[in-house]
């Protein structure tokens, strides 16, 4: 007896522990900003009409945390480029990443996504520098950094 | 008025020189007449000098003079050329300093090691062909890496 009534007491805590939410019955529907989200943040990089052979950039935010690194989208840069281990869980990070194959990209090309940390709804502020890109060649050469959020795919849970 | 002992001397005066200090004035002891004449005999004198020898004495000091010119002339050359040399150097625009070699991953030598240094590398490797390249293909390729990771180490501090 005392046994289950042991039981049925967890169960109601465990209940109450999962199934407790912010809005109650009858409360307005839509969704309550979480305290901490994880956003993507795809940086492309533009060469032009040239092909991209290297590049080396820096991200810094005091308004994220970093918690991963992808690749890019074109199959020279699919791998994820080079950075410090000590920049996860930090808000600044170099990368850096080559290509010494034929099939080096042309034009603007997503050539890494970053996994951010942020707390609270808005956007977080950060800052990008293209510090050198080079050709095929490795020849030096100009290119256009920028940044997007990547679009949520779907609701998170 | 006080006369100086010359004015005293040509008008046969005894020279009164003044004390020091005191301005009191004590009488000279005076000449003796024929020293005074003979001092006036030599002073007064007019010596003639030979016109040979004037032309004698003018020749040589202008050789001496045109010899002491010789020497410093080539002196004076090489002090005007510095002179013009040094304002040349001052005016002329400061030229790039050489950039020092950031240390053996620097392959392509331009001060730093960036993914630019690694991306050589990967290429010579790729090749088969380098400057950079040991026996190694293996050991290259680890190197590659080396140098792409040391490109994008974060300083001491971590990343925030």
């Amino acid at each position: 007896m005392r046994k289950l009534l042991l039981v049925a007491i967890l169960m109601v805590a465990g209940a109450v522990f999962f199934f407790a939410k912010p809005q109650a019955a009858g409360a307005p529907a839509g969704k309550v900003a979480p305290a901490v989200r994880f956003v993507a943040l795809d940086l492309y990089l533009d060469p032009g009409p040239q092909k991209l052979g290297a590049y080396q950039l820096t991200f810094d935010s005091k308004a994220a945390t970093l918690v991963g690194v992808e690749g890019g989208e074109s199959a020279a840069f699919a791998d994820p480029p080079f950075y410090d281990p000590k920049a996860l869980a930090g808000g600044r990070v170099i990368l850096a990443a080559f290509h010494a194959g034929p099939d080096s990209p042309a034009g603007r090309t997503r050539v890494a996504r970053l996994h951010l940390r942020v707390e609270g709804a808005a956007e977080p502020t950060y800052t990008t520098k293209l510090t050198v890109a080079a050709d095929a060649a490795g020849e030096p050469i100009d290119a256009a950094l920028t940044a997007e959020f990547a679009k949520p795919e779907g609701d998170a849970k | 008025m006080r006369r100086g002992a010359w004015e005293s001397f040509q008008a046969n005066e005894p020279f009164l020189a003044p004390a020091p200090f005191t301005g009191v004035t004590e009488p000279n002891d005076e000449l003796p007449d024929e020293l005074i004449r003979d001092l006036r005999a030599v002073y007064r004198r007019r010596v003639e000098v030979p016109a040979a020898v004037a032309v004698t004495i003018h020749l040589a000091a202008r050789r001496r003079l045109r010899s002491r010119w010789r020497r410093l002339a080539p002196l004076a050359g090489l002090a005007a050329a510095a002179c013009v040399a040094a304002g040349v150097w001052v005016t002329l625009p400061t030229p790039a300093p050489a950039v020092a070699n950031a240390g053996p991953m620097d392959l392509n030598r331009d001060g730093r090691v960036d993914v630019l240094d690694a991306f050589k590398l990967a290429r010579e490797v790729r090749d088969g062909n380098g400057t950079d390249l040991t026996s190694d293909r293996a050991a290259d390729r680890r190197r590659v890496d080396s140098i792409a990771q040391l490109a994008v180490a974060l300083p001491a501090g971590g990343g925030s």
